[in-house]
């Protein structure tokens, strides 16, 4: 064996600071999204800065939906006042539009679990399948990382796998171009049933920035959708605390 | 000055003698018809326009070999044909592969004889990595002829850049190619910027992020070559690095592909000295920790007989095919555009362009790696050489057209804008994979197919920056 190789080797094992993080680490850090306190006089110049029309703001309040914000942070920027604060946000969410959060309504969500029969079938066994249909390479950024020794996720159950035929979980990236269109579809009906489709990051929730261009603005409307992860991209320790939270992982713990 | 579309070749070749390149080419609309631009680029940047006679002009492919792809993707974009254009194959667009082959399919690949098969992969790949189509001509194990069909990421971006100059049009710029985001996003502001004078501290810490960038993206391509060479240990180390350099990324700026920052005019927050102190010792580790895992992978023998002379670009191919990048360095082309037309603070800092001649998967390790040592040089320059003082200014943006070229990870990133009262009415993008993705094409022939993911890696490109 080489000797660059077997000092790593001996220096990794001999570590007490192993790079594997662990669950309250994961957990110790959350995703943020921009949220008005009190002190908002609803004077709408946050919407007017919003690239992708993720804020809107009426008379009746002020609103944001996580599914199209790309964490640009050019609202809290915009804001004058100082009223535009980062509070913590979901890591997922089972319906669209929980992501919706209005000022005045509480931005807590019920985490929420996958539908039992799913559950029972995957188990702790989580398949997963990457799909990019047309992002713009960020989220792969993420998940390749996600099997790195610092989340290592593969200690959880969840592995990646080559080809949709054997997975169980499809996450899905990117707007879904129109070049993708015919692809994708053939991939959900690759993919065994029972299935879960995740769609992860704004672009696949909304399309995000790319919704006015060559797109179908997310892939809601080609395929049922189980699990939103917002985020542009989501880190990969919010992608660990969607997948246990969502596949329940967490409550036999 | 309007020139014919005949006049073309004589004038591309004049600029050729004179040391400049072909960087980019595009049809434009005018009130009466199209012009086409070319835009080559030396000490300077130059643009030949051309005015274009109906929809059809002598096309350039057979005297200018590096005009090819341009010209597919003009007749794709603007309809405008080019005339004995020697490989129309449909670049990007669905629907004219309809048009072409009679019905939504890929043609086959022009090599026929017995024991000759084709091997069709993707769009949906084995990896984590973005969606292409590729076909194999095989004959045994050796790969005869490789045809790569993109295409699938192609969201329409140039069209969403078209708006009025007082636009931030950054995030879509950093979303381009997200792991280049700094280098597009540098290009963008400088189509905006001009001649506007930027803040010397915003300079040098742009030079740093932009040093940041390459770093994470070259750690991921040698961590993705051991991965293919079957070297578990050394790619779980290298995966390790790029993530304290992600995270390190996300002390900066919040962000761990360094979204966020860039403004026109300079940076949206400051760089703290603790960051900047954190960002130097960590370097320090990760300098040496690099040449740890460069030397497991080349003291490996069966690392070695999978890099050596596999996926070799010629020289002769690189620069006929303007390669650009990493991967011609590796085929020992001397060009980087952080020399030639310093940006940022690039002119302040001294560095070396790493180059090497043989061309193989070997060659472009041994350049990422060495780019790695150099980039950390030149952040520590970078800290030890920034003083206090404003990091953002006003911009004033004229009409006209403005060319941004930088060095992203990949290589040569242009980024051409026709501003015309007050409003961008033509952008034009160019990531640096374009050009690369067929010297791809050329440099795997003669392999044996387990081989391809390696050269494949070894070039690292871009799908979502060449669809755009």
């Amino acid at each position: 064996m080489d000797d660059g190789m077997l000092r790593i080797a001996v220096r990794n094992f001999l570590s007490l600071k192993r790079p594997p993080e662990s669950i309250p680490v994961l957990y110790g850090r959350k995703m943020l999204m921009p949220f008005p306190n009190v002190s908002c006089g609803l004077c709408g110049k946050c919407a007017d800065v919003c690239r992708t029309g993720a804020i809107s703001v009426s008379e009746s309040g002020w609103e944001i939906d996580l599914g199209r914000c790309i964490s640009c942070r050019r609202c809290c920027e915009s804001c004058g006042s100082g009223s535009l604060e980062l509070i913590g946000a979901p890591d997922y969410v089972l319906k669209r539009g929980d992501l919706v959060f209005r000022s005045g309504e509480s931005t807590e969500r019920d985490a929420g679990k996958i539908g039992g029969d799913k559950r029972r079938v995957i188990g702790r066994s989580v398949n997963i399948r990457e799909v990019d249909t047309g992002s713009c390479n960020a989220c792969e950024v993420e998940v390749n990382s996600l099997s790195n020794r610092f989340y290592d996720v593969e200690r959880f159950g969840i592995r990646t796998v080559a080809s949709p035929r054997h997975a169980d979980v499809l996450l899905v990236t990117g707007p879904l171009t129109s070049n993708m269109r015919e692809a994708f579809d053939r991939v959900v009906k690759a993919t065994p049933d029972p299935k879960v489709i995740i769609a992860m990051g704004t672009c696949a929730i909304s399309g995000g920035p790319f919704s006015e261009g060559e797109t179908l603005g997310g892939i809601s409307g080609s395929a049922d959708v189980d699990v939103f992860i917002p985020g542009c991209p989501p880190a990969p320790d919010a992608i660990i605390r969607a997948l246990l939270g969502a596949f329940g992982f967490t409550e036999q713990r | 000055m309007m020139y014919g579309t005949d006049e073309l070749p004589d004038i591309i070749r004049d600029y050729s003698k004179r040391g400049f390149g072909l960087v980019c080419m595009y049809a434009r609309d005018v009130p009466d018809g199209h012009v086409l631009e070319v835009v080559m680029a030396g000490d300077g940047v130059e643009r030949i326009t051309a005015r274009v006679d109906g929809t059809m002009y002598r096309s350039l492919t057979s005297e200018i070999p590096g005009a090819s792809l341009y010209e597919r993707e003009i007749y794709e974009t603007s309809g405008i044909y080019p005339a004995g254009h020697p490989d129309m194959r449909p670049l990007r667009s669905r629907s004219t592969w309809g048009s072409l082959s009679g019905g939504d399919a890929i043609p086959h690949n022009d090599i026929f004889g017995d024991g000759i098969f084709e091997i069709p992969v993707g769009p949906i790949h084995a990896g984590v990595i973005g969606p292409g189509h590729f076909r194999f001509s095989v004959a045994g194990e050796p790969i005869l002829m490789m045809k790569a069909y993109l295409g699938y990421s192609r969201r329409g971006v140039e069209k969403l850049m078209e708006t009025p100059v007082s636009y931030d049009n950054a995030p879509i710029a950093e979303r381009i190619s997200g792991d280049n985001a700094v280098a597009h996003t540098l290009a963008h502001l400088q189509t905006v910027e001009q001649d506007t004078e930027i803040p010397e501290r915003a300079r040098f810490i742009r030079t740093m992020l932009a040093e940041l960038e390459r770093i994470y993206n070259h750690l991921g391509t040698m961590a993705g070559i051991a991965l293919d060479t079957a070297l578990a240990v050394p790619a779980a180390h290298g995966n390790m690095l790029r993530e304290s350099i992600l995270r390190l990324n996300e002390k900066i700026c919040g962000h761990r592909q360094l979204w966020g920052i860039l403004r026109a005019g300079g940076l949206s927050k400051d760089v703290s000295e603790t960051v900047l102190a954190e960002i130097e010792r960590e370097l320090m580790r990760i300098k040496f920790d690099t040449e740890d895992l460069a030397g497991v992978m080349t003291r490996s023998p069966s690392f070695m007989d999978r890099a050596e002379t596999t996926g070799r670009l010629s020289y002769e191919d690189a620069v006929r095919l303007r390669a650009v990048g990493p991967v011609a360095r590796a085929s020992g082309v001397n060009a980087d555009v952080r020399k030639m037309r310093p940006y940022a603070a690039y002119d302040k800092v001294a560095f070396d362009v790493p180059i090497c001649p043989s061309g193989d998967v070997y060659a472009r390790m041994t350049v990422r790696k060495r780019e790695i040592i150099e980039s950390i040089s030149v952040i520590i320059q970078c800290i030890n050489e920034m003083k206090d003082g404003p990091i953002c200014t006003d911009v004033k943006t004229k009409d006209g057209f403005y060319a941004g070229i930088t060095e992203s990870p990949r290589g040569e990133t242009v980024h051409c804008a026709h501003i015309e009262g007050g409003r961008i009415t033509r952008y034009k993008i160019r990531d640096a994979s374009f050009p690369n993705w067929p010297a791809l094409e050329c440099a795997v022939i003669g392999n044996i197919v387990p081989d391809f993911p390696v050269v494949n890696k070894s070039f690292d490109l871009s799908y979502s920056g060449n669809d755009l």
